[in-house]
């Protein structure tokens, strides 16, 4: 009996508890409201959910998807929440601003509670499946905007699509300048390596026992194309913009690259399980790997701008031992 | 004498009859049948894969791999999984048959005890903390939680006067795999890297190691089938009952100490060889007890074939169904094992304990 009143008693305690707690959210949610009513002006922005009002001014964004976040990084804008997939994939540049944020999506898990506590006016990320299932939950939090992600999406689609959310086409502008002036200055210096050179595009995966090939529409793809290179056939015979997984025994699917490139961390170690694939004698006798010109780069899955020239300059060490 | 029954065994050896020798006929020639089956799935396992290789290419590959361009593929691939698809059915299937002799429970596999989520959670904790990655590391790790998880188990399992009975032992395992299996999955929210590396490891692969590490753990999995065999004139005594084995001269602690021995260095080491791969050790003893019926020894010995040939049909399956890519065998054991399980299922195979 003592124990049941016990038990009562404390039901009765959180009770209360809970609703101190409610009336403690109504009280300030008053002067939010003042906030809202000042920054009020919305404006309708195209998504991969069609056209969506937000704020005309975002003050607290969360990012959860890392294209998102590295283009918000680039514009100069520091998200209120991120998403994290692993800090060693978070590319140097952004690295010491992203540790610090609060971390909203882990392990492909959207912690909906979190991203509610940082009260985000706007919701910034990327139309991939795993996020799509929850986008009616975070619509109701605050506005929510996704980049879409189709056979038509590029690495440029998602600095594009955040510059808009967030006003800084000028800095998207100057960006892209950078961009396309780099591309021009490397496909001329590098005219005949390019030429002469055929790229394959592998990273290591999670599944013991087969690596990953990637189509030439995906990010290094992408700016080596528009550098003006040639894809080896295992690159050039994936479908567009997917990557094909592929037992270790057919290390003889590379042999026609003269360049490969891979992923790796941000701290030049390889990423995922590609170390079980270099140590493979069918690897290490692919002629590519030979000549030296098996390279990494931590921009792989490139969101941004500034990640995509540091895919240049990863292509460009690689040019640079070519006669 | 290592296959005899325990009604036999504790008694005056019987005249054979033509009976008893029908008996060990059939059980003797299924088992060369199972033999034969291993050696052409050995075979299969080393002349099949993603890349085609000339049959041709294949014996004189095997005795210089330097002879034709295929020779790291043959000895650098195959030949390292096809060791370790033995090393780990034959580990697995043992394991699987103390364990449901051991907890008289049908339904058992190794993993009941803890053994795998002991591995996963030292595995979690050596790629979240301490940054491990080498394939060498993971090994000893594996082995080492699967390890502590059991002696763990073991200590709540007997910390009662009875000692450690099947149900309190089944009870404990389950509890604390339960709770291993939540810290692991805490780290791994927390450490989302992490995550997409166990779930590889997690899905079980006879790539996972190099063929050094079947060299290492060998000896500790003839070191557990060897306990599991003296320990299994004693486990068919204590499927009849603790009272009547003590009064056959059985000492009950013994036994089942040999027997949690038995299972956690197989079981631990073939997680640590080839990550958590279920079914093998579950189906194999029923496959095993459809044939023999239930005499623990013969049991065992089917268990060391079948194991591996379960394993292996299910990794040279994983590498031809999806070319050019291959499913991990863990994924494909269950596959190619429930069709068996379920036959005998139908045909009212399946022996009871």
């Amino acid at each position: 009996m003592n124990t049941q009143f016990r038990f009562r008693k404390t039901l009765l305690a959180l009770g209360g508890a809970a609703l101190a707690l409610a009336l403690a959210a109504c009280s300030t949610s008053a002067p939010g409201g003042e906030d809202a009513s000042a920054s009020a002006a919305t404006r309708s922005v195209s998504t991969a959910n069609g056209s969506v009002k937000i704020p005309a001014h975002p003050k607290r964004i969360v990012s959860i998807h890392s294209f998102s976040t590295e283009s918000l990084l680039d514009f100069g804008i520091t998200p209120v929440g991120v998403e994290d997939a692993g800090a060693e994939y978070v590319p140097q540049r952004y690295l010491k601003r992203w540790e610090p944020i609060e971390k909203v999506v882990q392990g492909g898990k959207v912690n909906l509670e979190k991203i509610a506590a940082l009260k985000p006016d706007l919701i910034i990320g990327v139309d991939v499946p795993y996020l799509r299932d929850v986008y009616p939950k975070l619509e109701a939090i605050a506005p929510t905007v996704f980049a879409p992600f189709d056979e038509k999406s590029t690495w440029a689609t998602y600095p594009a699509y955040t510059a808009d959310y967030i006003n800084a086409e000028p800095k998207l502008t100057e960006l892209k300048k950078r961009y396309d002036d780099r591309i021009a200055e490397v496909s001329k210096t590098y005219a005949d390596q390019l030429a002469k050179t055929k790229w394959a595009i592998i990273q290591g995966g999670f599944d013991d026992g087969n690596y990953w090939i990637y189509s030439d529409k995906t990010q290094v793809g992408t700016v080596l194309s528009a550098l003006g290179a040639k894809f080896a056939s295992a690159t050039a015979g994936t479908p567009a913009g997917q990557n094909q997984s592929v037992s270790y025994e057919r290390t003889d699917l590379l042999s026609d690259a003269d360049a490969i490139v891979y992923y790796e961390n941000n701290d030049g170690t390889p990423a995922n399980n590609i170390a079980k694939l270099f140590a493979l004698p069918g690897y290490q006798e692919l002629p590519a790997v030979k000549a030296g010109l098996s390279i990494g780069t931590q921009d792989f899955l490139s969101g941004s701008y500034s990640d995509s020239l540091g895919i240049i300059d990863s292509i460009e060490s690689a040019l640079k031992k070519i006669k | 004498m290592l296959f005899d029954s325990p009604a036999r065994s504790a008694t005056p050896a019987p005249v054979p009859t033509a009976r008893t020798r029908v008996r060990l006929g059939r059980r003797l020639g299924w088992l060369i049948l199972a033999t034969c089956a291993l050696v052409a799935l050995c075979a299969a396992s080393i002349a099949i894969g993603a890349k085609p290789v000339p049959l041709a290419h294949i014996l004189p590959t095997l005795i210089d791999p330097d002879h034709f361009d295929d020779g790291a593929i043959i000895t650098g691939l195959r030949v390292p999984r096809t060791v370790l698809g033995l090393l780990a059915g034959a580990a697995l299937g043992v394991a699987g048959g103390v364990i449901q002799a051991f907890t008289r429970n049908p339904l058992a596999d190794p993993g009941i005890l803890g053994v795998n989520a002991g591995a996963a959670l030292a595995v979690t904790i050596g790629v979240a903390f301490f940054g491990m990655s080498a394939i060498g590391q993971y090994l000893w790790l594996a082995l080492a939680g699967a390890i502590i998880a059991t002696v763990v188990v073991w200590m709540i399992g007997a910390s009662a006067r009875e000692g450690a009975t099947a149900l309190r032992m089944t009870l404990a395992g389950v509890g604390v795999a339960a709770v291993l299996g939540g810290i692991s999955s805490t780290i791994q929210l927390d450490h989302p890297s992490t995550f997409q590396k166990m779930a590889g490891w997690g899905s079980g692969s006879l790539l996972a190691q190099p063929l050094s590490a079947a060299v290492a753990v060998g000896p500790v999995i003839v070191i557990g089938i060897l306990l599991a065999v003296i320990a299994s004139r004693g486990l068919n005594a204590l499927a009849i009952g603790d009272d009547v084995a003590t009064s056959l001269g059985t000492r009950a602690n013994i036994t089942r100490t040999l027997a949690i021995f038995a299972v956690t260095l197989l079981a631990g080491s073939a997680t640590a060889l080839v990550g958590p791969i279920a079914f093998v050790g579950l189906m194999i003893p029923h496959v095993a007890r459809a044939i023999v019926g239930p005499a623990q020894g013969w049991i065992l010995a089917y268990s060391v074939v079948l194991g591996p040939c379960l394993l292996l049909a299910a990794d040279v399956a994983g590498r031809v169904l999806m070319q050019p890519a291959e499913l991990p065998v863990g994924l494909v054991t269950a596959f190619v094992g429930a069709p068996v399980l379920i036959l005998l299922v139908r045909r009212s195979r399946v022996a009871a304990l």
